[in-house]
């Protein structure tokens, strides 16, 4: 082959190859995208629980920069044991309730009760409190609790929960401007499509509609916010 | 021997990958395990950092790979060999380039 068409073939078959990866990543792309507005106004604390060390650097990886980017501050928490972190979460959530009108939490960790943590602080500052969301197990029911705490909205899955997947397409739609509804609706979709492609690949060992009735996540609150809105 | 040089090029990029492989066994462990070596604050920008440059050199390794089996071999060499180490080392690169841009909130 000529060398001309030689590198073209080499240089094009990764490219498609990237395509195909992206395509079969299921969601769209944000190339060159901006942080909505209000970036100043608005804090973040998210807080991983105790697991296997592959979990903790995949979610560290994909959340953290997340953060940095979209909020004015953030703070993100590993913990090492059960109940660990609890004093530096608690100061760290009150640093950012007294300096930021909007602060938003994001709960990764199985089955878990943070609301604990959360209900000394002052009524004032938990009014500050703006969107939960936990990806524990069964944890969907304590989205009145939080609100009943001063959050504006929460987001929850019902049973044993694959997560994950759902988190990596709410935070990266909501976080790009979203509303908590169209972000739901997006995590949801691309959950289903995961757990399709999991059925597919085991050869109907994981049942996805089983899947999405222990997994399928919703939302209490205000369903219209959106990251830019940063008046609680 | 230096006449089919080319040819170990393909298989030397499929086999470069169980390098990420490695990384990404041992990685976690290092940063979280019983006895973490990384600091955590290290943790985000060694491993982008490492998977980056797993991701292009495996990809700068399978273009060579493909591009050299193209202009020196016949074609029924090169296109199995294509197939059987550089797609794979391909798609695994870009999946560690993708992931790559994910994290960096490039895309």
């Amino acid at each position: 082959m000529r060398p001309g068409k030689a590198l073209a073939v080499s240089l094009l078959l990764p490219c498609l190859l990237y395509g195909s990866v992206v395509l079969l990543a299921g969601d769209r792309l944000f190339v060159f995208s901006k942080t909505p507005p209000g970036r100043e106004s608005r804090a973040a604390l998210a807080i991983r629980d105790d697991v296997i060390p592959f979990f903790k650097w995949g979610t560290l990886l994909f959340t953290r920069q997340y953060l940095r980017k979209h909020y004015a501050e953030s703070w993100y928490f590993t913990q090492a044991s059960k109940g660990d972190c609890r004093e530096e979460f608690a100061s760290a959530l009150k640093q950012a309730l007294e300096n930021y009108p909007a602060v938003d939490l994001y709960l990764l960790a199985h089955t878990n009760h943070y609301i604990r943590w959360v209900k000394d602080l002052p009524e004032e500052l938990r009014s500050r409190i703006r969107f939960v969301y936990n990806t524990g197990c069964h944890n969907e029911p304590q989205g009145k609790d939080w609100l009943a705490l001063g959050a504006d909205a929460y987001i929850g899955h019902p049973g044993v929960s694959e997560s994950p997947f759902f988190y990596f397409f709410l935070l990266r739609h909501w976080l790009h401007g979203a509303t908590l509804e169209e972000a739901l609706a997006l995590g949801n979709d691309g959950m289903h499509l995961k757990f399709r492609q999991l059925e597919w690949t085991t050869f109907g060992r994981f049942q996805a509609e089983a899947l999405m009735k222990e997994s399928r996540a919703s939302v209490v609150g205000d369903v219209g916010l959106r990251l830019g809105d940063t008046a609680p | 021997m230096k006449r089919y040089a080319h040819l170990l090029l393909a298989p030397a990029a499929l086999l470069f990958q169980t390098l990420p492989g490695a990384f990404l066994y041992f990685a976690p462990t290092l940063a979280f395990g019983k006895k973490p070596i990384m600091p955590e604050s290290w943790v985000w920008s060694v491993s982008v950092m490492s998977l980056a440059l797993f991701a292009l050199a495996g990809l700068a390794l399978a273009c060579a790979a493909s591009y050299l089996l193209l202009t020196r071999s016949r074609r029924f060499v090169a296109i199995p060999l294509i197939f059987l180490c550089c797609v794979p080392a391909w798609l695994l690169s870009v999946f560690y380039l993708h992931g790559v841009l994910v994290f960096l909130v490039w895309v």
